[in-house]
């Protein structure tokens, strides 16, 4: 049985604010979509690395990275959430997050067109199922934007 | 100990030896453990190391490492490339892929043409 506590308590507090964090994500611009990331898994948003392909890797995967001494894979988030090309020839930022669930979270960076700003998307506003990562797809402003699941995407199973 | 590009006898020096192989071959780089390394020669499309078992395709081997900081490989890349691999690690600045050497990834193959580990022409076996 839960303890009732009053509203102003630190706990409730404290639970409200992780809350508020885990409703703010990242827009990004990807192709010719914009995809939201949950914001308390984004570590940095840097000038795009070097990529180095991988042989044999599917069109998801760009290939891997080098940031601070820490080999990651870069994937290729318009590939990754289904975008068409957009107006940028060639990814010019790439965004270090952790992917897979908070104890066993792994390094992994998306080279993406832009970022662009930090929204709040509650759960409830998430629709569709989605694959490879992606949780689905959310209005925001009047965009749809597609929402990534950074927790999924370190599952084990391959994208084919 | 990173000695720069050369040949088969750079890769000599790690036989029978902790350290590590770094190979380029595809564009991208790879490590092996030296003391899986059995042999290394030369033949007409590159090297060939040979391990315990098997052998391994290189264009060159670009330096041979007392460490590497292995890291594991994280899912976001095993969804995406459908290859095995004990590891990531950095050489320089440039990320490499550390072989299993019991499943090593098709771009490491050796040709099906060609010398790989022609007689006289081995820098080195370690075996005994």
């Amino acid at each position: 049985m839960a303890a009732r506590q009053p509203v102003d308590s630190p706990s409730v507090e404290r639970d409200e604010r992780a809350a508020a964090r885990g409703r703010r994500h990242l827009l990004v611009r990807a192709g010719d979509q914009v995809c939201a990331l949950p914001l308390a898994s984004v570590r940095r948003v840097v000038k795009a690395l070097a990529v180095h392909p991988l042989p044999g890797a599917g069109e998801q995967l760009a290939g891997l990275t080098e940031f601070g001494g820490e080999p990651l894979p870069v994937l290729d988030l318009a590939r990754l959430v289904g975008a068409g090309p957009g107006p940028a020839a060639a990814y010019p930022v790439t965004v270090l997050a952790w992917a897979g669930p908070a104890d066993a979270r792994q390094a992994v960076a998306f080279a993406a067109d832009a970022a662009l700003e930090v929204v709040e998307i509650p759960p409830g506003a998430v629709a569709g199922g989605g694959a490879g990562g992606v949780a689905g797809e959310a209005n925001v402003e009047g965009e749809v934007v597609r929402v990534l699941d950074l927790v999924a995407l370190a599952r084990g199973g391959s994208a084919g | 100990m990173s000695l720069g590009a050369a040949g088969p006898g750079l890769a000599a020096a790690a036989l029978g030896r902790g350290g590590w192989v770094v190979l380029e071959r595809g564009g991208g780089l790879w490590g092996v453990a030296g003391e899986d390394v059995r042999g290394v020669g030369s033949g007409a499309g590159g090297l060939t190391v040979r391990l315990a078992g098997g052998e391994l395709a290189a264009d060159r081997v670009l330096a041979v490492v007392p460490e590497l900081a292995v890291h594991p490989v994280p899912e976001a890349l095993t969804r995406f490339w459908p290859e095995a691999a004990a590891g990531l690690a950095v050489h320089g600045d440039r990320p490499l892929v550390v072989v299993d050497p019991r499943r090593p990834p098709r771009v490491l193959a050796p040709q099906d043409e060609g010398p790989h580990l022609a007689p006289g022409r081995e820098s080195a076996a370690a075996e005994s």
